[in-house]
């Protein structure tokens, strides 16, 4: 139950930080994604369950404050790479920083491929959507120096007293 | 077998989430077909909304901010109690902080007043030449957390009177790169248009938007053409202008709602021309809107449009 109020109070937080701050500062076109850098450290932590159940609440969330009109995007990749990264957890190092930048490198590309043909397959008679690739570099980097922190922070956080 | 169980619980709930993400994500897909009188449905997810309704983000977040920031001084002033200094220092400290805080205060109320009475002069300056209108300030309180859309939040809705459609303008923040005859309506600028409300607060979808689409008016002749956000730029576009309209268009002409549109009071500056590109049968033509975007912070919006 407790483990449960502690998700629902970071996904809540990182929404909300992600609305207000985070989303203010665009590098290239592109932002970083706090429910993203969320779900690939709790997935790294505690495997793919929890990683791809804070993925699609996170993602679900997020969607809902968006303005566009859609849902079910960004809780769809979210719910793919918190499984995904999750799978890592069991035959890498997850404490190591290599293993969560490469992760979450990984995960920022594959979010932004998802959404891109999602986007592609649903907005008929408008552009497409595009991405700068100098501007996606510098978001993944941000996420991997986000992550590499927020995972810290999570692992003293989530501990579980029985071990 | 747990391990297996475990594996198969995984996959179960990723099949589970995925599929109704999918059925969510596909449930609502925008068609734009060139029709002018079909482009303000075109934002209007049924599902979105009657989801919206339940759960409001943008109220947590207006609440949350709000609460948060006034916790935060609490703890700030707590844990300075916690360090005070011993006791002979501490009249003179204590003098010291207050009168700092109040510095802080009043350079902070300062500030505020600066923009209102700015804000204030604006909208006075847009009644006077547009007395038919209603206008109504707002503060944005939040921006769009994705990359693919532009929309802001405001902290005004349905409660002080803003509906679905309604314009929403600003002053404007670049100067005009050609000297132009100002128009009787050219006060403020055109940020964008009401998208949905809730309670207390509503989303703006700024003309920058994928989704957006405004019809206006370029050129000495006035001709009609449509106008597209364009995110990844944060500017908009023109396409289908026959290349007959090229040589009577020049860079730094301005972009002015037209007449025909049903949301936007006619007349009012979007931006100007930065390049035009002649293709065979058509120009493309690249729009910098008036306004930017990392500035937004205070809008006004027009209460009576959207008609």
């Amino acid at each position: 139950m407790i483990r449960i109020l502690k998700f629902t109070f970071l996904i809540l937080v990182s929404v909300i930080l992600q609305n207000s701050i985070i989303a203010n500062i665009s590098i290239f076109g592109s932002k970083s994604s706090l429910p993203l850098v969320l779900t690939v450290s709790i997935a790294l932590l505690k495997g793919s369950f929890q990683g791809e159940i804070v993925g699609f609440f996170s993602g679900f969330l997020c969607d809902l404050s968006s303005g566009g009109p859609f849902i079910g995007i960004q809780s769809f990749s979210l719910t793919l790479i918190g499984f995904s990264v999750g799978l890592m957890r069991s035959r890498f190092y997850s404490e190591s920083v290599v293993t969560q930048s490469i992760a979450i490198f990984s995960a920022t590309l594959f979010e932004k491929l998802i959404s891109l043909l999602i986007l592609n397959a649903l907005l008929t008679g408008f552009s497409s959507p595009k991405v700068r690739i100098l501007g996606l570099i510098f978001t993944a980097f941000i996420n991997s120096l986000l992550t590499i922190i927020i995972f810290r922070v999570l692992a003293k956080t989530l501990k579980d007293p029985t071990n | 077998m747990s391990l297996l169980s475990n594996k198969y619980k995984n996959l179960i709930t990723l099949i589970f989430l995925c599929v109704i993400s999918l059925i969510f994500s596909w449930s609502y897909s925008p068609k734009y077909e060139g029709d002018i009188s079909a482009i303000n449905e075109i934002s209007h997810n049924p599902i979105k909304s009657s989801l919206s309704l339940f759960i409001v983000p943008n109220q947590i977040i207006e609440h949350t901010i709000s609460y948060i920031s006034d916790k935060m001084i609490d703890a700030g002033v707590f844990i300075a109690d916690l360090f005070r200094k011993p006791r002979e220092l501490e009249e003179f400290n204590a003098l010291r902080y207050s009168l700092e805080s109040i510095n802080y205060q009043l350079e902070e109320e300062r500030q505020k007043t600066k923009n209102l009475e700015k804000l204030w002069k604006f909208q006075n300056s847009l009644i006077e030449v547009n007395p038919s209108f209603d206008f109504l300030s707002a503060r944005v309180i939040a921006v769009e957390p994705t990359d693919w859309f532009r929309y802001v939040t405001i902290n005004k809705g349905r409660n002080q009177g803003i509906s679905v459609d309604m314009a929403v303008m600003t002053q404007a923040m670049y100067p005009p790169p050609k000297s132009i005859t100002t128009t009787k309506l050219m006060t403020g600028v055109v940020v964008g248009k009401i998208s949905s409300i809730q309670a207390n607060t509503a989303t703006v979808q700024l003309i920058t938007d994928r989704l957006s689409v405004v019809a206006v008016t370029i050129g000495p002749q006035r001709d009609l053409a449509l106008l597209k956000g364009r995110p990844e730029k944060e500017d908009c576009t023109i396409e289908e202008v026959p290349s007959t309209t090229h040589d009577m268009l020049s860079q730094g002409d301005p972009v002015i709602v037209d007449d025909r549109s049903s949301i936007f009071p006619p007349g009012m500056l979007v931006g100007w021309i930065t390049s035009i590109e002649k293709k065979i049968q058509f120009c493309h033509i690249e729009v910098k809107p008036a306004f930017k975007f990392s500035r937004l912070t205070d809008v006004i919006v027009v209460l009576n449009s959207g008609y």
